[in-house]
């Protein structure tokens, strides 16, 4: 194997390149310059995988039981997940929230303070109960809620205010109207209610009646003939009955149900999931482990990855003036030779460059490398082939634009154009994000689509998140298998130009 | 032997297309130093391109030993060393790295490959730079690494295209030098040129190539013989019937000019003693006499009707 003259043309290459310290420099430095420009530049929400949904984020400070075991700011919590369009993320205390707000990184934080539970727990329609309602929702101070504003967000701030409020009544109403309904049965209710309903007494009976008129509470106590405990028992059947009653009328609602699931016997079409707050804007000047780091060092590894193809495209050129693709044709080499001899050091130096690329991401600016969970060596696992597969991508596009530019002016339009054009359209340049959904498609027709593609699934900013790695694997096969089959039509023509 | 068999050469196609080599038949023998003779642009390029199996013939065939080449190039190729016009070489790269890398290309190397390395390098005057880059060696040097380079892998049939261009006095005298040591080990050398000189100081056969037409292919002497020399004396008067007589004799052409006469004829050198003595005898002493042999620019130029040009 070692007498094999591709490995010759490849050591050679590699040697020469070795050699300029200056292409080199640039190869290794270039991309890590643009990656710590743009992470001090950019904002802390490049770098998030795109979520249209409204952030609400809130503090609970609730300690208190209410119903259903827990407590009421959970059940606020759980309202908002199972709101459409909300993405709920917790914050860990108030000094967070305050801090949030105060840097503009967040418009509003609603605070579900300690006494919640226990303010919700009085809330009730009696007038020695609280009343929380007021023409816009809630009175939040009256629960024990406050909501922390940026005033110079004061929409988006609004925005998320409302959503609170919408779920705070969605909360406290139906426990309310339960709590109401309870009562129904309720002894001094039946005595209100008895006494309320008066009746007019048939003419046979006026004479145990003599005003003419009887209330229900009298007729109850003739029912019992005097039977104090019997009385009792038709006052809870009355009250019973009135419950039932109105349970029936209003049949499709639960009116003891306490929750608006209960209350509205509807369910929810689904529930997120609640993210924990994470520090994704970074510490230091470099920003160092901000979340747009996982989609900067991949993406800038990307785009110079592919513009690797002006390298090996300017080498076969140079060997092309220089004479030396003659000699190189009169040895026994052959047309595959030069292809995979050519190819070889690319991929080499693309491996290279990637792994100081995704090595200094790590050490310098704080990155991480899929989920939280997972060890060392199940994320190298993981990041090693689709490093190869973006490698072995860039390297057959190389050899192929080495085989058909014959100068380096078509190098510079056969390489840089469509390293550049793949670039943008895959999502190195700009997020994808930016793109209108109906060009995003376009980014499966680049190896640069592909390879963003299963970074961004392997380097989610959220260390809970988990990968789906048949999408990464299909990735790697994509550009693995892209990568060959320029590495075979480069073979071809270089085969022509060979038998000439 | 090598066996050109009508060799054609079309650059382009279509309207453009253009004839480089127009059906070229020879044959260069086993260990012979063969000059290709022609100005820039007569298909000499062309014609190696095809010799050394770089690129086919449009038409006509190569015979290597009665193999054809191009059906068994690989292991024909090994065989063929070619030092190009351009100095094919890696300026980034020692002189030595050069070599090294140019024989792992047929499989050469350890310290044996570095020791005939060296030995081709120490024959051409390169030993003490081998381990220079490349970059940093004279034209001549790089002349010299370019033929060393082509010796890497000990070919049989060896190509220079043109080897002595930009090439200072020193170099080209050793290069020359070279040329023989190898011609004189048995190596047959197929030396491409436009200069008249070198091709006749190096080459007993050649081959004069215009236009893409082969038009003379014989030994040096045979060439030289196609033209005449001349006899060129300052002295008085000549009677016409001595100057006729002279003429007939010499196998050549009589003309008189201002102060003497000049005779054209076959081989003058060996003429001119005779001429002398009948001069001398008819009371007529020249002044001066010159002598001059017929050489490679007078049979270019008797061939082709034009000067030898470089362009």
């Amino acid at each position: 194997m070692a007498d094999w003259p591709m490995l010759a043309v490849a050591r050679k290459d590699l040697l020469l390149l070795a050699r300029d310290r200056r292409s080199v420099l640039l190869l290794l430095a270039l991309p890590g310059f643009f990656i710590a420009v743009l992470g001090v530049l950019l904002g802390e929400g490049f770098g998030t995988k795109a979520d249209d949904r409204v952030r609400v984020s809130l503090v609970d400070l609730d300690r208190g039981t209410g119903i259903l075991g827990s407590s009421f700011a959970r059940l606020v919590r759980d309202d908002l997940l199972e709101t459409p369009g909300i993405r709920v993320e917790l914050l860990p205390d108030i000094e967070t929230a305050r801090r949030l707000v105060a840097s503009h990184e967040r418009a509003a934080v609603i605070i579900l303070g300690p006494e919640f539970t226990s303010r919700v727990n009085a809330c009730s329609f009696l007038p020695e109960g609280i009343n929380p309602f007021f023409r816009e929702g809630i009175h939040l101070d009256r629960v024990g809620v406050e909501v922390l504003r940026d005033t110079r967000q004061i929409a988006t701030a609004s925005l998320v205010e409302q959503v609170g409020q919408v779920s705070l009544l969605r909360v406290v109403l139906p426990y309310m109207i339960g709590k109401a309904f309870e009562r129904l049965s309720d002894p001094d209710f039946i005595e209100i209610l008895a006494k309320k309903v008066v009746l007019p007494v048939p003419p046979a009976f006026r004479p145990l009646f003599p005003g003419g008129k009887v209330n229900l509470s009298e007729l109850l106590r003739l029912g019992s003939g005097g039977d104090a405990r019997l009385e009792r028992d038709y006052r809870a059947r009355a009250g019973q009955g009135v419950q039932a009653a109105i349970s029936e009328q209003f049949a499709r609602y639960d009116l003891l149900g306490k929750t608006w699931a209960a209350l509205t016997r509807s369910k929810a079409s689904g529930t997120a999931k609640e993210v924990e707050y994470a520090d994704t804007a970074g510490k230091g000047w470099l920003n160092r482990g901000a979340a747009r780091y996982q989609i900067l060092v991949p993406a800038q590894s990307v785009l110079f990855a592919f513009l690797i193809v002006l390298l090996a495209g300017s080498i076969l050129v140079a060997e092309r003036s220089s004479g030396t693709l003659m000699r190189l044709r009169l040895s026994p080499l052959g047309p595959g030779g030069l292809a995979i001899g050519k190819f070889l050091p690319v991929l080499a130096v693309s491996l290279i460059q990637n792994s100081v690329l995704f090595a200094a991401g790590w050490a310098v600016f704080g990155m991480r490398f899929g989920p939280a969970a997972w060890t060392t060596a199940e994320r190298l696992l993981v990041l090693a082939p689709l490093m190869a597969g973006v490698s072995v991508a860039a390297a057959g596009m190389a050899v192929l634009v080495a085989a058909l530019a014959r100068g380096e002016l078509q190098v510079a339009l056969l390489g840089a154009l469509p390293a550049l054009v793949g670039a943008v359209l895959g999502g190195c340049v700009l997020p994808r994000e930016l793109f209108p959904e109906s060009t995003r498609w376009l980014a499966y027709l680049t190896p640069h689509g592909w390879a963003l593609n299963a970074y961004l699934e392997l380097l989610d900013p959220d260390p809970a998140g988990s990968p789906d790695l048949m999408r990464v694997a299909a990735s790697c096969a994509v550009l693995s298998v892209s990568g060959l089959a320029c590495l075979v039509v480069a073979w071809r023509l270089l085969a022509r130009e060979w038998r000439r | 032997m090598i066996e050109l068999d009508n060799i054609r050469v079309v650059h382009g196609a279509g309207s453009g297309a253009r004839e480089a080599v127009s059906g070229v038949s020879l044959t260069i023998g086993t260990g012979e130093l063969f000059g290709l003779l022609g100005p820039n642009g007569a298909g000499k390029t062309s014609l190696v391109s095809v010799l050394t199996g770089l690129r086919a013939p449009t038409s006509g065939r190569v015979i290597l030993d009665g193999r054809e080449l191009g059906r068994d190039g690989a292991d024909l190729r090994r065989r063929i060393g070619l030092a190009p016009q351009e100095t094919a070489l890696y300026p980034a790269m020692t002189g030595l790295e050069n070599m090294r890398f140019f024989g792992s290309l047929f499989g050469l190397k350890g310290p044996s490959f570095d020791r005939s390395a060296m030995e081709i390098l120490e024959a051409l005057g390169l030993a003490a730079c081998s381990d220079r880059p490349a970059g940093t060696y004279s034209g001549g040097m790089l002349r010299r690494l370019n033929l060393a380079v082509a010796l890497a892998h000990e070919p049989d049939i060896l190509f220079l295209d043109e080897p002595t261009v930009g090439v200072d006095p020193q170099s080209r005298a050793l290069l020359f030098s070279r040329i023989r040591d190898l011609h004189g080990r048995g190596r047959t050398i197929v030396y491409t040129s436009h200069h008249l000189d070198e091709v006749e100081a190096l080459c007993p056969r050649l081959a004069i190539m215009d236009h893409g037409r082969l038009i003379a292919c014989d030994t040096l002497p045979s060439l030289l013989g196609r033209m005449p020399g001349t006899i060129r004396a300052a002295c008085g008067p000549v009677p016409s019937d001595l100057a006729e007589s002279l003429a007939k004799q010499a196998l050549g052409t009589w003309t008189n000019e201002s102060g003497g006469f000049r005779l054209e004829c076959p081989e003058p050198a060996a003429r001119a003693p005779a001429v002398l003595e009948r001069l001398i005898a008819a009371g007529i002493r020249p002044a001066s006499l010159e002598v001059r042999a017929s050489d490679l620019h007078s049979v270019f130029l008797s061939l082709t009707g034009r000067e030898l040009r470089d362009g």
